[in-house]
């Protein structure tokens, strides 16, 4: 399934502040968009995707923005553009993100993506788009599922 | 071709020589700075990295700032646990309940922030930091435990854009106004994100620490990376005897490159006011004069300051707070609150009828302290009005300067300092 959202999603309404003051993040799921869309959270399946306009995660520099949504199955965010902290937050947790600039993708769209291409194609619309090309660093840290995970595994990080 | 201040920094501390837009660095960082809620969490990742010491024991700065005083069992509980972490790390500088502030205002305040050097911290208005000639960063705990454990942490150069502001601050016209009319200049809408939004022009070099730190602050709700003030006599004489270390004066080149300059001439700047739930619907003051609110609300890391208290207390003096109004006043750090202390304006805004309370985020976090019920009216100095900041989502947050909180919270409404004071 493929959910599709405006412009200036911010970190509230992503997350609301009220649940992340907790340690257990296992929580946060539950409540992902839940000001947005109220039935998000029980309809989500795994692999299912979002979609939305620009500057989305804009707000707050909490990582439990983008560990809520991964929590909740989302394979890949793809948006117009993104509020850098999300952006980088979402690389460091491991939630693939994808850039693709101006958009008509409809609710319920059939979508097939590439991390490594950033093609994204609506199969429902027949339209293809080229997202922003990841560096290699970025693409390597996702795979292993995110910065710590990435490190432990490597020592160090290597930018070139 | 010279280079942008954010550039040179990005240079010095990566070891080269120069760097451009786009590249990717990895850059030596001056201070971490993690509060209560995430600390925890920060340190737990630090620790997975297979780390057992911290980097610099005297540059992961601690601070609680958010759940403080706890409100309840849930905050006390993660509280301990915080203090916990922070003693078994063996950190030098923890700003805890007695001796506190907001993150922001500590960081800068307490010297941790040098000019020309890159500082992160894990909440969003770690931008801050450039009100001293700093690149602040605010990064996800994730970032914040890697630096922990290496002192460095990677960045894409940003491309620089302008603000070179002229012209002469009138009465009553704060940091706040500025930051709020650029709000509403550049609308809230991503084409400032990664960007350095450099302010430099004799309107900035005539705007006190105060203003800086407010202008740089709200730079991230514009969507930029980092906003930055090259360093002068003003930042000079506010980090003498402070600074926790050497630094020098710098400034972008005459010939560095601008993706975009913007002029403003803040002669004609009037307070300004962002309605409800979007920042960058600002509008002058004299469009909302009339408009009833039942909440005050002064404090935060965007307008809580000694500065800030100060006009508050010229407006408020043998003045009382509209009996339709409850006012609160949260100041930002343990420094600011004394320093209010002593120079009497607590006593006149106690007088005037505004609630005190002990620094913290308080209600901006909207969590404790002051924060909204539904179909409350709040009238904010603080630095987001998103549904739901302030707690519930059915209220409403206007955000404006404590000039035009001050002078309204005797009226009972939105009003114009300017002819409120006349």
């Amino acid at each position: 399934m493929v959910y599709v959202y405006g412009n200036n999603i911010d970190t509230d309404r992503i997350i609301p502040g009220k649940y992340t003051k907790t340690l257990d993040l296992s929580t946060l799921a539950d409540h992902v968009l839940e000001d947005l869309d109220p039935s998000f959270s029980k309809n989500v399946q795994v692999g299912d995707i979002i979609v939305a306009g620009e500057n989305f995660g804009c707000g707050s520099s909490r990582e439990q923005a983008p560990i809520a949504i991964k929590q909740s199955g989302v394979s890949v965010v793809i948006a117009e553009d993104f509020a850098r902290i999300f952006f980088r937050n979402a690389i460091n947790i491991g939630l693939p993100v994808l850039e693709i600039g101006k958009h008509d993708i409809q609710i319920g769209a059939e979508i097939k993506y590439d991390l490594k291409s950033g093609e994204v194609h609506d199969l429902t619309a027949n339209k293809k788009y080229t997202a922003v090309k990841l560096p290699q660093i970025m693409i390597d840290i996702l795979e292993e599922g995110g910065l710590v995970a990435y490190l432990k595994k490597n020592k160090t990080y290597n930018l070139s | 071709m010279g280079m942008t201040i954010t550039e040179k920094i990005m240079a010095k501390q990566s070891g080269r020589d120069s760097v451009k837009p786009g590249e990717l660095v990895w850059v030596d960082i001056e201070s971490v700075m993690t509060m209560d809620y995430l600390g925890k969490t920060c340190f737990d990742k630090f620790k997975s990295l297979g780390k057992t010491e911290v980097f610099n024991k005297d540059k992961v700065i601690c601070v609680s700032d958010h759940l403080i005083p706890p409100p309840n069992q849930k905050f006390a509980n993660m509280l301990n646990e915080w203090r916990e972490v922070v003693k078994e790390n063996d950190i030098t500088h923890f700003y805890d309940l007695g001796r506190q502030g907001i993150a922001h205002q500590i960081m800068v305040e307490q010297g941790h922030v040098l000019p020309g050097t890159v500082s992160i911290g894990t909440d969003s208005h770690a931008n801050t930091y450039g009100a001293v000639g700093a690149v602040g960063n605010a990064v996800g705990v994730t970032d914040a435990a890697v630096a922990m454990a290496t002192g460095k942490a990677w960045f894409r150069v940003p491309d620089s854009v302008k603000f070179h502001i002229t012209g002469e601050w009138q009465p009553w016209i704060m940091g706040k106004d500025l930051s709020l009319h650029i709000m509403g200049m550049m609308h809230w809408n991503g084409h400032l994100i990664y960007k350095t939004l450099e302010y430099t022009g004799p309107a900035i070099a005539s705007l006190d620490m105060a203003g800086r730190m407010t202008l740089c602050n709200m730079t991230v709700d514009l969507g930029a990376k980092n906003g930055i003030i090259a360093p002068d006599k003003t930042t000079a004489a506010y980090l003498d005897g402070v600074a926790k270390g050497e630094w020098e004066m710098i400034a972008s080149d005459d010939d560095a490159k601008y993706e975009a300059v913007y002029e403003i001439d803040v002669t004609n700047l009037g307070p300004t006011v962002a309605k409800p739930d979007k920042l960058d619907d600002t509008v002058p003051v004299e469009e909302l004069v009339g408009t009833k609110f039942n909440k005050a609300f002064v404090g935060t890391c965007t307008n809580g300051r000694l500065e800030d208290i100060e006009i508050m207390a010229k407006i408020l003096k043998d003045k009382q707070v509209h009996r339709d109004v409850n006012m609160m006043l949260v100041p930002a750090s343990q420094t600011v609150y004394l320093e209010a202390l002593r120079k009497g304006y607590l006593e006149t805004l106690i007088m005037a009828g505004v609630a005190i309370d002990t620094p913290s985020c308080a209600a901006c976090a909207g969590i404790h302290t002051g924060v909204a019920g539904d179909g409350d009216i709040v009238l904010s100095a603080g630095n987001r009005n998103m549904k739901g900041r302030m707690g519930s989502k059915n209220a409403q947050i206007y955000l404006t300067s404590p000039a035009v909180v001050a002078a309204s919270a005797v009226k009972g409404e939105i009003t114009d300092p300017r002819t409120f004071a006349a």
